[in-house]
């Protein structure tokens, strides 16, 4: 009697078998990476897009015939229907749009209201970062400071040791105008003395970390300046203002880059997480 | 039946296995390589900062006192070291260049020195004992006034290392009055009046010989250089040198003075190839009063390309005026970044000296010319209003066919001699052209040059007739051939004149430059004349053409490869006649 399955039935189920092993082996391969990929454009690109409205965007609200002014108080927070924090001007922000915003509170824009309001489908975290620059390229040898302005050196004991050419420069911090001198150690400029005026006899040296009190807020000393060419010249201050906006938790793609704009004539770094 | 569905299943088979094939190549090829996000994000955040740091100022800052350094550490810092950068400042001049004056044998010194006999003062304080001080006292004063030189055992220079000038009080010395290092720059005199002092730069000192160079002109001029350009920072770095003693290479810019000088620099041009290879990489002023016989004597003059003008002046020159060529209009914007204009300078010509950029010996190209002044380039046409009839069938393989000389018309068919500065004088047909006899009424006429004026290996002029208004060149000069029928009271209608037309720019050049050389390799050259005493209106000329040379574009930082480049362009207090351009590299 022949058999009920012949040669080439077998055959051919074995060719199909292997074929939809193949198929499987394929799509388990390829799907999650390709998965992985459509996540991340979408995140890079809401992220991108939103930022960018935060950054070119005074913000609406509709209370009383609406406004710009949507930080204002309660209401018109309540009845904001667009979300940005400039002040008019392009990457220009507005430091009262930026204290509006707290991740958790009634008299603040919320992290809840944000995602109401922008509507976006991920989650967000930003983290603001104030960072005046000081301009320090003028200078002097120390023992032998400059008459206009009328410099003041410090009495402080670790200035006599420093190296000869000390750097200084000013700027304004909370509409107050501060002076600076720089000094360094072994060609490497890691000191700064602070000062209302130019008179340094009462300031004491502040190095990299560590910070500088403004009429009860601190800024921190970030980065001195030793590249050749100008190496004193410049120095940076830090001021974290706010962080808004979920936490990461355990995401799994958490997409981060930095976007900046200028607060008062200083940069303002924006730290931008989103999963 | 059954044999067709036996046939039906072999053809499916057949498609299930190729099938199965095609699946497993698909199953390992390798998904296409993903999109690099951090590459996406870097440009939004280089685009960002880059825009802020202009809208704070802070790159105006960084352009204005050339703080490239600065930069860098700001972007690192501010993108917490994700982001470094390097880039290219454009538009501007390079600063922190080096600057060489060559000094003539005759300014360049060197006198004795002696222990001083006694100086209670200053020095004594800076030195452990009195025979570690000497001085010029034993000479005789120059300007009135003693040097004074010292070991203070600083790091500048081993031995005697500071030089003290003193002026009316014997050993005191002012803060004005040193201390002076070697290679600094030194008042000699205490005397306000300008001429009774000199500036010098200190050489060496041993403990015998003081070697100093003539510097009056250098100081006045550095002082003007080292101005701020349009607000910005473009300190070049000032040094005198004698060929001889110091090593070229080490300079971005020489400059000579005088045309004395050229003897110093034809024995190098002669004796090695210093300046042909200084020239490659370096550029060249020269601040000179030009003759013809110095042409004539110096070939390094000849193969830089600048050219004597053999003319008379039609109207001398006066006042200046920059031109519209790129070169010119640069000079200009720099010449007006140190707040002066072209009605500020007061430089003659300094000779007749054409810059001889265009094939052709005065082209169009120059810095700057004579507000007024013109050359009487008439001088250089070529003329002959006595050719003389000649029989066509002599001439019949070069001259192109006409009827109008046909039959031996007069005047139709002319012969005459030219000569030309090339040293050839070359017989030239005049013919008139028509195909009909009714045309030749219409007096076309040709001219056909018999013999090449041109010198072997340009180009031959035999090879076609001209028509009256085609243009020729004959050596580095450019003509118009001009065939004429009547001129004023002298009747032209026999062929008998003719006439090449030197066609070249009439205007008479103040400043003079290459940008390439005929001679050598090289880059840049420019040469203004000599005074011994320049305005303020000069120096600033002087120190715009001298920008043009150092060159306008300053690197700093530097990145083995870079992921994103942006640009960004601005003017310094919104002036917009001097943009800059930072063209950056982000990693």
């Amino acid at each position: 009697m022949k058999g009920q399955i012949n040669i080439e039935f077998l055959a051919s189920a074995m060719l199909y078998l292997i074929a939809l092993g193949a198929v499987v082996t394929a799509s388990s391969a390829v799907l999650p990476a390709y998965s992985q990929e459509t996540q991340k454009a979408e995140l890079n690109l809401e992220s991108r897009s939103t930022t960018f409205k935060l950054l070119t965007d005074q913000g609406r609200h509709s209370f009383s015939g609406g406004g710009t002014n949507w930080e204002r108080n309660n209401t018109t927070r309540d009845a904001t229907t667009s979300l940005g924090i400039t002040n008019g001007e392009d990457f220009h922000l507005d430091r009262g749009k930026i204290n509006a915003l707290r991740t958790v509170g009634e008299n603040y824009f919320n992290y809840s209201q944000f995602r109401e309001v922008v509507d976006v489908d991920n989650q967000y975290k930003f983290n603001f970062t104030w960072t005046p620059i000081v301009h320090t390229e003028e200078s002097f040898t120390k023992g032998k400071p400059p008459t206009s302005p009328n410099i003041d050196e410090p009495s402080h004991p670790a200035y006599p040791s420093v190296d000869n050419e000390v750097h200084y420069g000013s700027t304004t911090i909370a509409g107050q105008n501060y002076r600076f001198l720089v000094t360094a150690r072994n060609s490497i400029y890691n000191a700064t003395y602070v000062s209302s005026g130019w008179d340094f006899s009462n300031a004491v040296p502040l190095g990299e970390s560590e910070t500088l009190n403004v009429y009860g807020t601190e800024y921190r000393i970030t980065r001195f300046q030793n590249k050749d060419d100008d190496r004193g010249a410049l120095l940076l201050l830090g001021k974290h203002l706010k962080t808004f906006g979920a936490d990461t938790g355990e995401a799994s793609t958490v997409i981060k880059f930095n976007r900046y704009a200028v607060m008062e004539g200083e940069p303002v770094r924006i730290g931008v997480w989103t999963w | 039946m059954v044999e067709k569905r036996k046939g039906i299943g072999y053809v499916l088979e057949a498609i299930a296995a190729v099938m199965t094939l095609l699946l497993f190549a698909v199953g390992n090829s390798p998904a296409p390589p993903a999109q690099d996000w951090s590459t996406f994000q870097e440009e939004i955040s280089a685009n960002d900062l880059g825009y802020t740091l202009k809208q704070t100022g802070d790159l105006e800052d960084f352009v204005r006192d050339r703080e490239g350094g600065s930069f860098q550490t700001v972007t690192e810092e501010l993108s917490s070291g994700r982001l470094s950068v390097a880039g290219t400042l454009e538009n501007i001049p390079k600063d922190d260049s080096n600057v060489g004056f060559h000094v003539l044998k005759r300014q360049h010194h060197e006198t004795d020195v002696d222990a001083v006999s006694s100086c209670e003062g200053d020095l004594a304080d800076e030195v452990e004992n009195q025979s570690e001080i000497i001085s010029t006292e034993k000479e005789p004063p120059r300007h009135e006034t003693e040097l004074y030189f010292a070991k203070t055992g600083n790091d500048v220079a081993e031995g005697y290392d500071t030089l003290y000038v003193d002026n009316e009080t014997p050993c005191q010395f002012s803060s004005a009055e040193g201390p002076f290092y070697p290679g600094d720059f030194f008042k000699w005199g205490n005397s306000t009046n300008p001429d009774e002092y000199e500036f010098y730069q200190f050489k060496n000192i041993t403990d015998t010989t003081f070697t100093f160079n003539n510097a009056t002109q250098v100081v006045r001029l550095k002082k003007t250089v080292n101005r701020r350009l349009n607000g910005i920072e473009t300190d070049q770095s000032f040094n005198t040198f004698r060929l001889s003693d110091e090593d070229i290479q080490n300079y971005d810019t020489i400059v000579f003075k005088q045309s004395d000088a050229l003897d110093d620099i034809q024995n190098e041009f002669d004796s090695n190839d210093n300046i042909e290879k200084y020239a490659e990489d370096g550029s060249i002023l020269l601040l000179m009063n030009l003759t013809e016989s110095d042409f004539n004597s110096y070939s390094f003059l000849r193969a830089t390309g600048l050219k004597w003008v053999d003319l008379d002046h039609e109207e001398a020159p006066s006042g200046l005026r920059l031109d519209n060529s790129q070169v010119g209009e640069t000079v200009q914007k720099y010449l007006r970044g140190m707040d002066a204009r072209a009605s500020d300078v007061s430089l003659p010509t300094g000779g007749n000296v054409s810059s001889s950029n265009a094939p052709t010996i005065i082209g169009d190209k120059s810095i700057a010319y004579g507000q007024s002044g013109s050359y009487k380039v008439t001088q250089w046409n070529v003329t002959n209003f006595s050719m003389e009839q000649v029989d066509p069938d002599a001439y019949s393989s070069d001259a192109p066919e006409s009827e109008c000389y046909q039959n031996s018309k007069t005047g139709n068919f002319t012969l005459g001699e030219f000569t030309f500065d090339t040293g050839k004088t070359v017989k030239v047909l005049n013919i008139k052209l028509g195909d009909t006899h009714d045309y030749c009424s219409k007096n076309v006429r040709a001219l056909k040059f018999l013999e090449n004026p041109n010198l072997p290996g340009k180009e031959d002029l035999t090879e076609k007739p001209y028509l009256n208004g085609e243009r020729l060149t004959v050596g580095n000069k450019s003509f118009v051939a001009r065939t004429y029928t009547q001129s004023g009271n002298n009747n032209f209608d026999n062929g008998e004149a003719a006439e090449f037309i030197f066609t070249g720019e009439d205007d008479i050049e103040t400043v003079n430059y290459r940008e390439s050389f005929e001679g050598f390799r090289g880059e840049r050259l420019a040469r203004l004349a000599y005074k011994p005493r320049y305005s303020d209106g000069d120096r600033k000329m002087i120190g715009s053409v001298l920008y043009w040379l150092v060159g306008d574009r300053s690197n700093f930082g530097s990145l083995e490869s870079s992921t994103t480049s942006t640009y960004l362009i601005g003017g310094i207090d919104q002036n917009t006649f001097m943009p800059y351009k930072y063209s950056l590299r982000w990693k």
